[in-house]
């Protein structure tokens, strides 16, 4: 019954309430609360900065490591450096997710 | 007079011998800065007079034209020693020491377009081009009373001078002979506007000598002073930024009123300045410690870090050096003003700050950090 | 030819000098970089220095959905789909960060933008990123592409039936009474005799072929100058000596 729906945005761990490329948030799928980071979004973005056809996210647990083993879908490069900057805070290792990520754009 | 105003560790003393000056007050209930007065004063001059047909003959016409361009056309060469005035000639001598004020520029706003920097960051820029700039006349600051307000009674410390300049030609057979009055001695092309600069004396200028672009360099920091878009009569959420209402969920006629206006029975009235609906825009404001990017010494144009100078596109700013403490100059700059002369070279067309990328340069490529 | 350096129609921002200003910073930057002709609708291959890439260059390549912009600031966006997904990215034209653009393949299409390929079936869309550039013989006029691109069900993105697209076909899709009614009511037929709403949105012909004149002769001199230093660096070859 759960399985089927499309994951929910909760919450935004942002003091502006709108999630941008980066951002961490809290998200309801198949019955759980789970954390993910947005990896695109379908909002018009800055130049060179793409913009995809669906919001992407993945999913990580409290300590900032991937779910998943693969990305299979493209991720932006501005990732590289907005993971970085953000694993300063709390010590959460944000830079995992770009390991696994086999496509950048 | 000077003696008496002779200051001791920024003390003014024997101010009570300073003479009452005759100068311009505005009133303080104007609104704070100044409401626009769509009238002007009756005493201003007007600057053109009606335009009639006085049925001159071509020859009369051609006759008139060749006077003014005699008149005009030949323009003051700098480091001659005769001057065809008629008041005293003054010359710059001082060099640029901290502390000194020099004059600025009057400028139009041509337009906004997209600059790059190293760093590969767009930049919005936008485009001044100083017309036609001259000095008209200068003010010895014995004789200068600058307009204040009535209160408080601001102590002068030290008396500064005042150059009046000019921007954008009017042909002279157009000019009342009251505004053509002001330019008479000077024997300066009547100007269509005029802006004073508040000087130090040692920064004065020779009335007549032209103004140019150069007069800055690229990298400092300058306060543009210029009249706002008129916007008309604004609602509260444009005018003052009020949040408005929801446009759903039974919220009944009231989407973009202001709400409540008092403090209830405490005070019982509603407080003079409460933020109200009204005419918004017209008004001078100062926009400080602005960058700038580059000068092109050819057509005269400087290119200002940001998009938000005051006014429209094709009207007037003036802009002078910072006030603001930490951004004033640290090197020297163009003291009194950038006069061309034979000895030195020709400034190169375009000049840029050090962190634009220039159009001609090649691509910007990042280099990997090892 | 090249719409980008016409200026904004708009009386409130045009100025002769800036925009004479605006053309020479343009065409300073093509000196440096050949921007091509390119439509909407044409392939096109962007390779620009990306800061936060690892080997800092990054190559993009898609169809061309839509150009915007006027001057410094136009801008065109590019469309494809990898790996399923479908990807759409902005470039602006002056922007120095950016190495290469190639067009790989020219030609038009029926309208003057393709923002409903976002409701159409992936292979419209998708572009390999290895696609080799095609050229057309000299002097050959712009192939126009008749393709008749069917749209996907409804939702979709935009009311492609209220805007006047030849490039689509409405195939399979009923819309609501409701939706049919305000299509009736929102359409405004009168536009294509309105005459002034064209004068107020284009540049009269006689100051469009001044600036393309202009513009032709230091794109033309530009080339020349280009060929010239190709010729001077080929007889610089150092010679060895027995």
């Amino acid at each position: 019954m759960l399985e089927g729906k499309p994951p929910r945005c909760i919450h935004i761990y942002n003091k502006v309430g709108v999630g941008y490329i980066g951002d961490r948030i809290l998200v309801a799928i198949c019955g759980e609360k789970k954390k993910g980071i947005l990896v695109g979004l379908k909002q018009v973005q800055a130049p060179k900065v793409p913009k995809f056809d669906t919001n992407n996210l993945v999913l990580i647990d409290d300590n900032g490591t991937p779910l998943g083993t693969r990305i299979q879908v493209p991720i932006p490069h501005i990732l590289r450096t907005k993971m970085k900057e953000k694993t300063h805070s709390k010590g959460a290792d944000y830079t995992k997710l770009i390991a696994i990520a086999s496509r950048f754009i | 007079m000077t003696s008496f105003l002779k200051t001791i560790n920024g003390l003014q003393l024997f101010n009570k011998f300073l003479k009452p000056s005759i100068s311009t007050i505005i009133s303080k209930r104007d609104g704070g800065v100044g409401t626009p007065k769509y009238r002007h004063p009756e005493w201003l001059p007007k600057v053109t007079h009606v335009k009639h047909d006085e049925h001159l003959t071509q020859d009369n016409k051609e006759f008139i034209e060749e006077i003014v361009q005699d008149n005009y056309d030949s323009p003051i060469e700098f480091g001659t020693q005769i001057s065809p005035l008629k008041i005293d000639p003054i010359e710059p001598i001082t060099k640029w020491r901290k502390g000194l004020r020099r004059t600025g520029l009057i400028a139009k706003k041509i337009g906004v377009y997209p600059l790059w920097l190293k760093d590969g960051k767009k930049v919005s820029s936008t485009l001044l081009q100083i017309v036609d700039n001259e000095v008209v006349k200068y003010m010895p600051p014995e004789k200068f009373h600058p307009v204040r307000s009535c209160k408080p009674p601001l102590q002068i410390k030290r008396r500064l001078g005042c150059l009046v300049v000019g921007a954008e030609n009017i042909d002279p057979q157009w000019v009342t002979k009251e505004y053509y009055g002001m330019f008479k001695d000077t024997g300066v092309i009547p100007k269509r506007v005029l802006r004073r600069f508040i000087i130090s004396p040692e920064a004065a200028l020779q009335p007549g000598t032209p103004l140019i672009a150069a007069h800055f360099k690229p990298g400092e920091i300058v306060d543009i002073r210029a009249k706002t878009i008129d916007r008309g009569f604004q609602g509260v959420m444009k005018r003052w930024g009020f949040k408005g209402m929801p446009a759903s969920h039974g919220v009944t006629k009231t989407h973009r009123r202001p709400g409540n206006i008092g403090s209830g029975g405490r005070k019982a009235r509603v407080m003079p300045g409460t933020k109200m609906p009204g005419h918004m825009g017209n008004k001078w404001r100062v926009h400080r410690g602005q960058q700038i990017l580059r000068i092109n010494t050819k057509y005269n144009i400087i290119w200002i870090k940001g998009q938000n100078i005051p006014g429209e596109i094709n009207s007037y700013c003036h802009i002078y050096d910072t006030i603001l403490p930490l951004r004033r100059h640290k090197t020297a700059p163009h003291f009194p003003t950038y006069l061309p002369s034979i000895t030195k070279e020709p400034l190169p067309e375009e000049l840029y700050a050090d962190e634009v990328h220039q159009f001609s340069d090649p691509t910007i490529e990042f280099k990997e950090e090892s | 030819m090249y719409p980008e350096f016409l200026p904004d129609p708009n009386p409130l921002y045009r100025n002769a000098l800036r925009e004479k200003l605006e053309r020479i910073d343009m065409l300073a930057r093509r000196t440096r970089i050949a921007i091509p002709e390119f439509y909407v609708g044409s392939i096109l291959a962007v390779t620009y220095s990306e800061p936060h890439a690892p080997g800092k260059v990054n190559k993009f390549v898609g169809i061309c959905i839509e150009r915007n912009g006027s001057g410094l600031r136009s801008s065109f966006l590019l469309r494809n789909i990898v790996d399923n997904q479908g990807i759409e990215v902005c470039y602006e034209l002056y922007d120095p960060a950016i190495q290469k653009i190639d067009c790989l393949r020219l030609e038009k299409r029926l309208d003057s933008h393709l923002r409903y390929l976002r409701d159409a079936p992936a292979k419209y869309s998708t572009f390999p990123f290895d696609l080799e550039p095609e050229f057309l013989p000299e002097g050959a006029s712009v192939p126009v592409n008749d393709i008749k691109v069917p749209l996907n069900g409804l939702p979709w993105l935009e009311k492609w039936e209220r805007q006047e697209l030849k490039g689509i076909i409405i195939k399979g899709v009923t819309f609501s009474k409701k939706r049919n009614a305000k299509t009736k009511i929102s359409a405004k037929p009168w536009e294509k005799y309105d005459l002034m709403k064209i004068y107020r949105e284009t540049i009269p012909e006689e100051e469009q072929n001044e600036i393309f004149n202009e513009v032709y002769t230091k794109l033309h001199e530009i080339e020349i100058t280009k060929r010239r230093l190709k010729h001077k660096r080929t007889f610089i070859r150092p010679q060895k000596t027995g």
